[in-house]
């Protein structure tokens, strides 16, 4: 049972502050409403880029990490196509010292352009490590735009290509930061053994005087339906071909992403899951295969992927996969294999739960879902999903006419 | 309000550790048990002295400890996951050079029912033939794929030259390795190694019935402990190269071997070890990646295994700046062997490091692996104690006479792949 005291600011910063009597950390969190989504089409890539320059010094402090870890604190971040999070531990103590410093860079960056141009350097050694020269590395860059046709999800938060970060000016970035980071667009979350009331005062102190500045409004037109089969064939030296089919779904906040969450278990979870038995062990179809949802807040997509086993060919992989796909929806599960999946999931959520950060940060995400008092239900939300409902979504969902189709073929294998 | 001015710090004073309770199983087998769990999670680790320095030849390890759960002529793998997953139960397999064995993670309401399948499962697996064969599909798609990454080529390198190829620990496997393996040799190396005594380690709160059945199940373990006489090792100092022409990035991996968790300098050498490259605002970090760009991140660390140790330092940088990046590594290095770190320097350093030391010794399951550490090193329960009173009083010239005695040009093997 997560509990917490929920309060706004004058200037519209939203706080939220949670107990935990059990640690000696505090976690602080702040959670920014943007994301790669509310990027121009001409200029991704910014809001990743931005996240890195949130280190680089702000107003008052010229460098973020020294004095934290003065305080014997550690700090990251993390942007996706929906939000940018910030995230602070340090002993309980030194509380103060996280506020200084987060309330500072949300009052103003230092802009300077030694911190502009390294982390330009720094994200175009991201984008090459982990996309570029990594086998399959960039299968999402080629993805989301099969699947997205006019939704600012068709490109990925690290950019639709490095030209976009290489070219970016400081106005660009002076203008996304007052565009975006302001009090009313953010969500300050601490957790850990705090008394409220000194937590408060301390707050007060470092955040009031930070001016309210714009809302920034989103007006993002939603992806139309998906009407009609899509499929693309690219070659990369890769040792086996692989495929990747994506269904569009409901986003987030539906019950989509629940029922998704449990048929992707049923499917990938673990070494008595359908896929793993039936096309890896049994019928040698894949090395590997993994189904997995991806939740965006705006649209959902149900994803399943796999690195063929050698001598299979991509039609015979992509029918299986199809094949099995169709069982869902002409055969109702049967109560012990859902009881499985729901059974596994109370256990992790039991060790997730474990770490005040995780706490700390899933009360942010909830809060700039609209969600946040229904944080405690999601346990039952899945454990009341029935083998009907689970039948009806994938009758809806697996259906050609709403599957994207990427094919892999290997030159090196 | 002055925002120009931080708020005072609060330096740490203690890390308060728990250290499990020894409850004895039998007069082979010790239980290692925390009960101050606030929830219903229990996670219990089964750990045997099956690493792969004990292996007779390559992958032997590793298959026999992912095939631990393979089943037998009544009971096939899928059964025995179908079962434990039913019932909400993750099962973990673990293994390194020196230990392997499983963890299993459930709600306690379930653990006894959990543990009684997978310890029958255990007891009576057979290793068939099929699973072997299927583990050896997957592990060899899985290694040619590891081997198109520039790091894992990188470490794979490195590991040779620092050990030498007539030592277990730089034996590492090749493709031709995979199909060498067959069903006869895990079976052995399971009969061997894991009939030994296991090392068992309980975190969360459970019924006296589950402790009987671990009383019960650990009597059949007394076979004896192989004595194996390991050799020494035998480093490969200096360059060595290998361009993959269409990398982006090269991976980088320097390093040399290095002192245990017993000597007088490990705390010392740890502290030395962060300034260099042990957390963001390392040396390393702020001129290579803060200042020069060169890459997404570069860091250095200690290794200490059961027969030897290593430091080392590892990156991947743009292809074309690797000479370049080497260079200011070793810039770095020689800095901490000329000039005294700063008063200020070493200060962030030291509460970072405890503040590091507070956060992994967060809740019940990370200090259990505190006291693993202390355990299976044999080290003093004073351990974690005594590294705190190291890093509060070690001094600027210490560190500086430590670089100058473990940080020497010549010492180094220097990795570069890509």
């Amino acid at each position: 049972m997560i509990t917490y005291e929920k309060y706004t600011l004058k200037n519209g910063l939203r706080v939220i502050l949670h107990q935990d009597k059990t640690t000696p950390i505090v976690a602080i969190n702040t959670i920014f409403d943007v994301g790669a989504r509310d990027e121009q089409p001409d200029k991704t890539g910014f809001a990743h880029l931005f996240e890195h320059l949130m280190f680089g010094g702000s107003k008052h402090i010229d460098n973020y990490d020294t004095p934290l870890q003065k305080a014997g604190g550690e700090s990251n971040a993390f942007t996706n196509n929906d939000i940018t999070n910030y995230y602070d531990t340090l002993p309980l103590e030194n509380l103060e010292t996280a506020l200084w410093l987060e309330s500072d860079r949300l009052l103003e960056l230092a802009f300077t352009d030694k911190s502009l141009e390294v982390q330009r350097n720094v994200v175009i050694e991201e984008f090459k490590q982990r996309y570029l020269n990594q086998p399959y590395g960039d299968v999402w860059l080629e993805f989301r735009p099969l699947i997205f046709k006019t939704h600012p999800y068709q490109w990925a938060t690290i950019g639709k290509n490095i030209d976009h970060v290489a070219q970016a000016t400081i106005a660009d970035v002076k203008s996304f930061f007052f565009k975006y980071y302001s009090p009313q667009n953010a969500v300050l979350t601490i957790g850990g053994n705090i008394d409220f009331k000194t937590t408060r005062a301390l707050i007060e102190k470092w955040y009031e005087n930070i001016p309210a500045r714009e809302k920034y409004i989103r007006n993002i037109q939603p992806e139309p339906q998906q009407i009609e089969y899509r499929t693309k064939t690219i070659e990369r030296q890769v040792t086996s071909d692989a495929i990747y089919i994506a269904f569009r779904t409901g986003n987030r906040k539906t019950s989509d992403h629940y029922m998704g969450d449990l048929i992707s278990d049923i499917l990938s979870g673990g070494k008595s899951s359908r896929l793993y038995q039936r096309l890896v062990k049994q019928n040698q179809v894949f090395t590997n295969i993994q189904a997995f949802i991806s939740s965006g807040w705006e649209h959902g997509l149900f994803i399943v992927s796999g690195h063929l086993a050698h001598g299979v060919d991509l039609e015979f992989a992509e029918l299986a996969l199809f094949d099995e796909l169709e069982l869902l929806k002409t055969e109702l599960l049967d109560e012990a294999e859902l009881q499985k999946v729901k059974n596994k999931l109370e256990t992790v959520k039991a060790f997730q739960d474990q770490s005040v950060l995780n706490r700390v940060m899933n009360i942010a995400q909830f809060e700039l879902l609209g969600l946040l008092e229904e944080i405690n239900e999601e346990s039952d939300k899945y454990q009341k999903i029935t083998s009907i409902q689970l039948q009806a979504y994938a009758k809806q969902i697996f259906l050609k006419t709403n599957a994207s189709v990427l094919k892999i073929k290997a030159t090196n294998e | 309000m002055n925002r120009a001015i931080a708020p005072e710090i609060n330096t740490i004073k203690a890390v308060n550790l728990v250290f499990p309770q020894r409850l004895t199983l039998t007069d082979e087998v010790d239980l290692f048990w925390i009960d101050d769990v606030s929830d219903e999670t229990v996670k219990i680790d089964f750990i045997w002295e099956a690493g792969s320095k004990y292996q007779p030849k390559p992958l032997v390890a590793s298959f026999c400890n992912q095939l631990l759960f393979s089943g037998n002529s009544d009971i096939s793998s899928m059964q025995i996951a179908e079962e434990i997953d039913g019932l909400g139960g993750f099962l973990s397999h673990e293994q390194n050079y020196d230990h392997a064995g499983f963890s299993l993670f459930g709600l306690n309401h379930q653990i006894e029912q959990i543990f009684e399948i997978a310890s029958n499962a255990f007891n009576s697996v057979m290793f068939p033939n099929e699973e072997v064969n299927k583990l050896r599909e997957i592990k060899q798609k899985q290694f040619e794929l590891n081997l198109e990454k520039v790091n894992v080529r990188a470490r794979r390198d490195f590991i040779r030259k620092t050990f030498g190829l007539n030592h277990p620990y730089g034996q590492i496997a090749d493709k031709e390795d995979f199909d060498r393996i067959n069903q006869k040799d895990i079976e052995k190396f399971y009969k061997d190694l894991y009939k030994t005594k296991p090392f068992i380690f309980l975190v969360g709160k459970v019924n006296d019935s589950f402790i009987n059945q671990l009383k019960m199940w650990v009597v059949k373990f007394t076979a004896e402990k192989p004595i194996i006489n390991f050799g020494k090792i035998n480093q490969s100092k200096g360059q060595f190269y290998t361009e993959k022409t269409d990398a982006l990035q090269t991976a980088i991996r320097i390093g040399r071997p290095l002192i245990n968790k017993k000597h007088a300098d490990y705390f010392k050498f740890l502290v030395l070890n962060t300034i260099l490259g042990g957390y963001f605002g390392s040396r390393l970090m702020s001129n290579i990646r803060e200042d020069k760009g060169y890459t997404y991140g570069i860091g250095s660390g200690v290794a200490v295994l059961e027969e030897a140790a290593y430091f080392f330092i590892s990156t991947e940088v743009a292809k074309e700046k690797r000479e370049e990046t080497i260079k200011e590594i070793f810039f770095e290095i020689n800095k901490l062997k000329t000039e005294l770190i700063s008063e200020q320097e070493l200060g962030r350093v030291k509460n970072y490091m405890l503040g590091e030391l507070l956060r992994n010794s967060d809740g019940a399951i990370a200090m259990m692996e505190k006291f693993k550490n202390i355990y299976f090193n044999d080290l003093k329960e004073s351990f974690y104690t005594d590294f705190i009173k190291t890093i509060n009083s070690c001094t600027a010239e210490q560190l500086k006479t430590l670089s100058n005695k473990y940080l020497n040009d010549a010492d180094f093997t220097i990795v570069g792949y890509g």
